[in-house]
């Protein structure tokens, strides 16, 4: 699908500081509607530092965020607007694991969204033909493998009506065999026209999908382009070390 | 920058603010609970004609307790430093006892031997499921009904004598010369330690046995040896320790209480700087820590001085006005307190500095004005601090009196003698366990070994079957796996818990009272009856017990972390 | 072998059929009593230890010098203290509440596991092998000496035929433990009327007049509690289907405890319940538009003023003159406005929730009626509570008290706000840091005058209110290690998904918390359970009290002078048999938290 015109997420001189450690030194970036962005880098580089900001897991110190047009301060309303038309996907999972899986994704929609229990359960059974484990709707996390907990957990995240999807590192913690089945989730998210911003170290998916990658280091972006550019023709010395190594 | 940084939310949705709103509210809320409720029972005390005194600590108690150390002088000090003493007494030799015995039952437990096994099960589950007070007041109740002493006993011998005055047995108390000999024993423990390393060192270095932990205990035994003859020499400690009791109750008691209050204002002053230093985030502030640390005390003393001006000046005001003007006062003061902090950040290069780091800050001094008033506000305490302290030295000197050789211990057999009325009686000379110290001992003792033992258990069954299998692997014996390989480990799990289960003895010592144990509470609960100086006695308890739970913990943490560094 | 695979040359069943491991008494003796010769010595010495102690106990027990009289004769006093005869059906209603409800949850939640022939038989022996040794060992006179060894042995070896009947049937889990307390249970009502004991004559002042059952005025009401206990479970295995049982019977649960204790002090004033029934109704009313407006119509901020105006209104209105039922109805009215954004919920639910305040306003006006009626229930003393129910009703009022304000604290030292986080830990550590004597103590001596004149509390109520704040504190620190157990992608899982703190901790961190340190908050019940017999210190008139003061001083219409020891023995016994069915009852649920672990 075409990446809009609107800007919807806009990152200016963003600063984070963990004590002493500046873990973001300045990013400065703008992510259209409907765009896919993947997100690569050297552990410890500030991605998964960066996609917790846009939600405000992490709270940053200096620079401006915005998102779909508000702004990230300490007002409640501007954090509960923001954190609600933003899901995200964790790379430990982290479902509930005292909640039956439907409970899972239905917690939020009743409570925070205020939906009638039919209705988000109806919704709950959509998201979870679409990621293709309808039949584990009673099942508690803990009897799921890997592969189908994260993409429940996808569910989760989308059954709140997301406008923008963050997931940081969703394979990371997988066996291989299970690592596609959660890509091809995530394909046919982007190809519905999910604005997505995704830390992954799966160079495949960040080829086939993306619309632009953006390298981080030292708490910044050091390049960034369509992937296009990015693998076949990177321009900073520090992107080549690290395409050089990882594939 | 293409958005305005600083667009400030209303504050009844800034998150910031209201998270320290809410905190705020619930303090002041509680301080003026506490305040309420403090005014009201100081109303309540005086309609009785009493005010809060801790006078009853120097008047004459003219109580006799059966049991402790002789009553002289008789002040109500020295009658809680009695209780203190009884507590501590049963606390030690409890833990003591406590520990072997459930150790023994906790392996007993473990045993493949069936009998042994069941016994040792049977004793945990009856002890463990009876209250402890039942079981203090069952022992009391035994001893009560023991048969009284008859003339028959008199002037024969026997290991021990019980009667329903108290048991007797064979004892060694510390005689004239026992300070002057703990003296070598001290240098003797130092010494072994020297001796200790010295070994290890030989055995690191040559590879062969040295015999190291022997070498050290002999050491010790040497210097308590040498100390029983020559331990007079130690007398010219009395005057140094005189002379250090004289120096201090000469130093005025406005000193001690500069001093306290430099220490505050130095910890909020070392506190904030340390704060200021966890922020920055370039190399080269243009201001110094001592200039942030120098600048932040100048600010706490001025808060103080406002604070304290304000509430001299205001003395008379009551009620609402007061307290509105004391927020205005404090109002102003953190308005201050903020320029200041805007002032210093940017030159020590402090950035990213939020809403709630200014909270933190403030909240430091208040804390600091606070803590100062009241250590001003009471103002016996300079005096309070320098008496104790010189009168423990004051104490201690006339221990090391004696310039003969005298024995540092004195045999006491058990007797019996007739007293009074032809009383026959468990002789005073011997060491008569009075049946409140028998019944809580016993007590306290069987039910924190039935804790012990279930610890002591869980900690060697904790330690994983690998490790035995190891161990079993490498050809060691059943005792050897024991004592190398599973209770080293197991200690080291048990340790916590165990620290845990002498906290619960020490505060179960309390439970005396039932057998009228002269225990710190007991001793505080007659002078209250005396007195009717419930508050301060209360006090003084929660006081002692708090010290006293901060002193075993903080034992017990020091021996867990050192354990851990050797585990490493 | 070239290919690395190992072939077995194929052999007969029956010639790798495996030997029976030896078994035996022989070879059980020989593995558990004399492996080695450290063993054989450790035997010795256990028997010989085992014998004394048998002999020793018994040997005090059955001592003519024991008044058991004593205890038996004041059975009542030891239960109940002076709780008047009329009024006792207060007493039997309330047990029998506790019970019924107790089967219903027991069916309802399908609670009970199953148990094998062979576990019984063992258990069944071990006490036939007790009373065989006892009746061999004890200095007993003869004819009873006969009878214990005949029962003994005779348990035994019923036990024993009944395992060799069986043979491999004994050792599958297949009777329900349920039905084994069941027979239990029957079996102990049953002896009520059996077991017969000398009665001392009042008029005569002989101790052993007549021969009488054991319980000539309880066995009656225990009949028909069992009764009602087999009821309950009937009807608990009919309606465990339905869908709101759960939380109907969580609910009564809750209720149950200010309902029975106010209860056995009052009976309900009828003469004031059209005068609160305004007041309830008023509430209803005006509240359940608030409450439904603020469900209903998405307010925003408005609403949060009108629910702060209304908290304000609440607080207030403990500072002036007013109607207890009316500060409690404002606070209630308060919070459900506070939390409706929150837990207001949606479409049928927000009905729901308008009907869960009525019911709270109902509640509250209700268990006010108890309250302020005038005592139906007169005794000398002031609250008509002591012996062992005093005990119960400290225990659990203590526990169900200080679990809130538990949770509470626990959250407030786990929070990421320095000052709730400084003043929790403050007041856990300062509770924890003294003895509870002290704190009881203080509750007797200090507390009241913390009040203005004419405020004052009950003993017993001071006391509960001193055990609950202790409890609280012990609770907080059980719970901060549930807490603390809850990993921290949890919470960042809630914040994405946009939850609000509240909605958060209620969802999701607490109840894996809780989950987590079930058997710490059963330790923690047992302890609390032991610790009032605290109460006997400061004057309470509980079970202890009465056993050691008050029993060993009678000697009209018999003398029951001494007889402290008897007394404190069948003190320990009561205490024994609750503390270790707790104790087993959580060792249960923590082997089934650890197998169900999801």
């Amino acid at each position: 699908m075409a990446i809009g015109e609107k800007d919807i997420i806009v990152c200016d001189g963003v600063k984070k500081w963990f004590g002493d450690f500046q873990a973001l030194t300045g990013v400065t970036t703008t992510v259209k509607e409907r765009e896919v962005v993947v997100v690569i880098g050297p552990s410890g580089s500030g991605k998964s530092t960066f996609i917790r900001c846009i939600n405000r897991l992490e709270q940053h110190q200096e620079g401006v965020i915005e998102v779909d047009g508000v702004l990230m301060t300490n007002d409640l309303r501007n954090i509960e607007q923001i954190r609600s038309e933003v899901g995200m996907v964790f790379q430990q999972f982290n479902l509930f694991p005292h909640l039956t899986i439907m409970d899972n994704i239905t917690l939020a929609p009743i409570w925070v969204r205020k939906r009638p229990k039919d209705e988000a359960e109806d919704l709950a059974m959509k998201l979870l033909e679409r990621v293709g484990i309808p039949e584990q709707a009673h099942k508690y996390p803990g009897q799921l493998s890997g592969g189908q907990q994260q993409r429940v957990a996808i569910a989760r995240a989308l059954a709140m009506e997301p406008k923008i999807m963050l997931f940081d590192e969703p394979t990371s913690a997988l066996d291989p065999e299970m690592i596609k089945e959660v890509l091809d989730v995530m394909k046919e998210l982007a190809e519905s026209g999910m604005t997505m911003v995704v830390v992954t170290h799966e160079m495949g998916f960040a080829r086939e999908v993306a619309d632009r990658v953006l390298f981080f280091d030292y708490g910044t972006i050091v390049e960034e382009g369509t992937p296009e550019h990015f693998f076949t023709n990177p321009q900073h010395d520090r992107t080549k070390l690290f395409l050089s190594q990882i594939l | 920058m293409a958005i305005e940084q600083h667009q400030r939310p209303p504050n009844w949705r800034n998150a910031t603010v209201l998270k320290w709103a809410a905190q705020i509210a619930v303090l002041v809320g509680l301080v003026f609970l506490f305040v309420t409720l403090g005014a009201q029972s100081l109303d309540n005390f005086a309609d009785r004609g009493l005010t809060y005194s801790y006078k009853f600590l120097s008047d004459p108690t003219g109580v006799s307790f059966r049991e402790g150390i002789p009553l002289e002088p008789d002040t109500g000090a020295r009658a809680l430093y009695l209780g203190l003493v009884n507590t501590l007494r049963i606390t030690i030799s409890g833990i003591v006892v406590a520990t072997i015995l459930g150790t023994i039952i906790g392996v007993a437990r473990l045993s493949h031997n069936w009998i042994i096994n069941k016994i040792a099960t049977v004793y945990i589950e009856i002890i463990r499921n009876i209250p402890l007070l039942v079981q203090i007041i069952f022992w009391g109740a035994i001893i009560q009904q023991l048969k009284a002493l008859t003339d028959e006993h008199i002037g024969t011998y026997a290991f021990w004598f019980t009667s329903a005055k108290g048991i007797t047995v064979p004892w060694l108390f510390p005689d004239q010369g026992f300070y002057q000999w703990l003296v070598f024993v001290i240098i003797g423990f130092i010494a072994a330690r020297f001796v200790y390393r010295w070994r290890m060192h030989i055995k690191e270095d040559e590879g062969r046995e040295t015999y190291a932990i022997s070498w050290a205990v002999g050491t010790i035994l040497v210097a308590g040896l040498i100390g029983w003859f020559a331990h007079p020499l130690f007398a010219f400690l009395g005057g140094i320790l005189n002379a250090i009791g004289d120096g201090i109750a000469a130093i005025p008691a406005i000193v001690i209480r500069l001093m306290l209050l430099v220490l505050v204002v130095a910890g909020v002053g070392w506190w904030i700087m340390r704060f200021f230093r966890g922020l920055r985030a370039g190399d080269a502030p243009q201001m110094n820590n001592r200039a942030v640390f120098g600048l932040f005390a100048a600010a706490l003393l001025i808060a103080l001085a406002v604070v304290g001006g304000f509430l001299a000046l205001a003395g008379g005001l009551e009620g609402g006005p007061f307290w509105l003007s004391l927020g205005a006062v404090i109002a102003v003061l953190v308005v201050g307190l903020k320029y200041l902090i805007d002032w210093v950040a940017p030159r020590t290069l402090v950035s990213g500095l939020v809403d709630d780091d200014y909270f933190r800050v403030i909240f430091a001094v208040g804390a600091g004005v606070t803590l100062i008033g009241i250590l001003v506000g009471i103002e016996a305490i300079g005096e309070t601090i320098i008496n104790a302290a010189s009168a423990f030295f004051h104490f201690l000197a006339p221990k090391f009196d004696s310039t003969n050789v005298a024995a540092p211990f004195r045999y006491a057999p058990p007797t019996v003698d007739v007293r009074g009325a032809g009383f026959v009686q468990l002789s005073q000379e011997s060491l008569v366990i009075t049946p409140g110290f028998f019944a809580l001992w016993v007590g306290v003792t069987l039910y924190t070994a039935s804790f012990i033992a279930e610890i002591v258990r869980g900690g060697v069954l904790a330690v994983s079957r690998g490790q035995t299998e190891a161990g079993n692997a490498l050809g060691l014996s059943r005792f050897q796996l024991y004592r190398f390989i599973v209770l080293p480990q197991a200690f080291r799990i048990v340790l916590p818990p165990i620290g845990n289960q002498y906290l619960n003895l020490f505060k179960n010592t309390s439970l005396g009272i039932a057998v009228a144990f002269s225990d710190i509470v007991m001793v505080g609960q007659t002078i209250y009856n005396q007195t009717g100086q419930t508050v301060p006695v209360v006090s003084l308890w929660m006081a002692f017990y708090l010290t006293g739970s901060l002193i075993l913990s903080s034992i017990v943490n020091f021996a867990n972390r050192r354990l851990k560094l050797v585990e490493r | 072998m070239a290919d690395g695979k190992i072939i077995l040359p194929d052999l007969p069943a029956a010639e790798i059929a495996p030997e029976p491991p030896p078994k035996g008494a022989v070879v059980w003796m020989k593995d558990n009593l004399f492996s080695t010769p450290f063993s054989v010595v450790l035997t010795i010495v256990g028997v010989l230890l085992a014998a004394a102690s048998i002999r020793g106990f018994f040997g005090f027990l059955v001592n003519p010098e024991r008044i058991w009289q004593a205890v038996t004769t004041n059975l009542r006093l030891l239960m109940v203290q002076a709780y008047p005869d009329q009024h006792m059906w207060r007493v039997w209603t309330a047990v029998g509440a506790v019970v019924v409800l107790t089967t219903l949850s027991l069916a309802v939640w399908r609670v009970g596991g199953r148990t094998s022939a062979n576990k019984l038989t063992t258990s069944a022996m071990g006490v036939g092998g007790f009373l065989l040794a006892a009746g061999l060992l004890a200095d007993f006179p003869a004819s009873m000496r006969l009878t214990w060894a005949a029962v003994g042995a005779g348990v035994v070896g019923v036990a024993y035929l009944v395992r060799r009947m069986m043979g491999d049937r004994a050792k599958v889990d297949n009777i329900p433990s349920l039905a084994v307390a069941a027979g239990l249970a029957i079996g102990a009502v049953a002896s009520l009327w059996v077991l017969q004991v000398p009665v001392p004559d009042p008029e005569t002042g002989i101790r052993a007049a007549t021969v009488e059952p054991l319980a000539n005025t309880t066995r009656l009401p225990w009949l028909w509690i069992l009764i009602a206990g087999f009821v309950g479970y009937g009807l608990g295995t009919r309606v465990r289907g339905l869908r709101l049982m759960r939380p109907l019977l969580v609910g009564a649960w809750a209720l149950s405890y200010p309902v029975i204790f106010l209860h056995l002090l009052r009976g309900v004033n009828f003469r004031s319940v059209g005068e609160y029934a305004l007041y309830g109704v008023a509430f209803a009313v005006v509240g359940g538009v608030i409450i439904y407006a603020l469900v209903n119509l998405n307010l925003g901020e408005t609403g949060r003023l009108i629910s702060g105006a209304l908290l304000v209104a609440a607080l207030a209105a403990w500072a002036f003159p007013t109607l207890i039922v009316v500060r409690l109805l404002l606070l209630v009215l308060a919070a459900f406005a506070l939390a409706a954004p929150t837990f207001g919920g949606s479409g049928g639910n927000k009905w729901r929730y308008v009907l869960i305040y009525l019911g709270a306003v109902l509640v509250i006006v209700y268990l006010m009626l108890l309250a302020v009626g005038t005592s139906v229930v007169q005794t000398q003393s002031a609250v008509p509570f002591g012996g062992f129910m005093v005990t119960w009703l400290l225990a659990i009022g203590a526990v169900a008290l200080s679990f809130p304000i538990g949770v509470t604290l626990a959250l407030a030292r786990t929070s990421t706000l320095p000052i709730f986080r400084v003043l929790a830990t403050i007041y856990i550590e300062v509770v924890r840091g003294v003895p509870l004597i002290t704190w009881l103590l203080m509750s007797v001596v200090v507390f009241p005058f913390l009040f203005p004149e004419g405020v004052e509390f009950e003993d017993v109520v001071k006391v509960l209110l001193f055990f609950t704040f202790f409890s609280a504190a012990y609770l907080a620190e059980n719970v901060r290690g549930g807490l603390q157990a809850v990993s921290k992608g949890q919470n960042e899982a809630s914040n994405a998904l946009g939850m609000s703190t509240v909605q958060r901790t209620a969802f999701i961190t607490l109840p894996q918390a809780l989950r987590a340190v079930i058997p710490a908050l059963v330790g923690q019940v047992i302890a609390t359970f032991k610790d009032t017999s605290l109460v006997a210190i400061v004057g309470l008139f509980d079970i202890l009290l009465i056993a050691k003061n008050v029993v060993p001083n009678q000697s009209q219409p018999f003398n029951f002078l001494g007889s402290i020891k008897e007394n404190l023995v069948f003190v320990a016994l009561v205490y024994w048999i609750f503390t270790y069915v707790f104790s087993r009852l959580s060792q249960r649920i923590e082997k089934n938290l650890g197998v169900g672990e999801r």
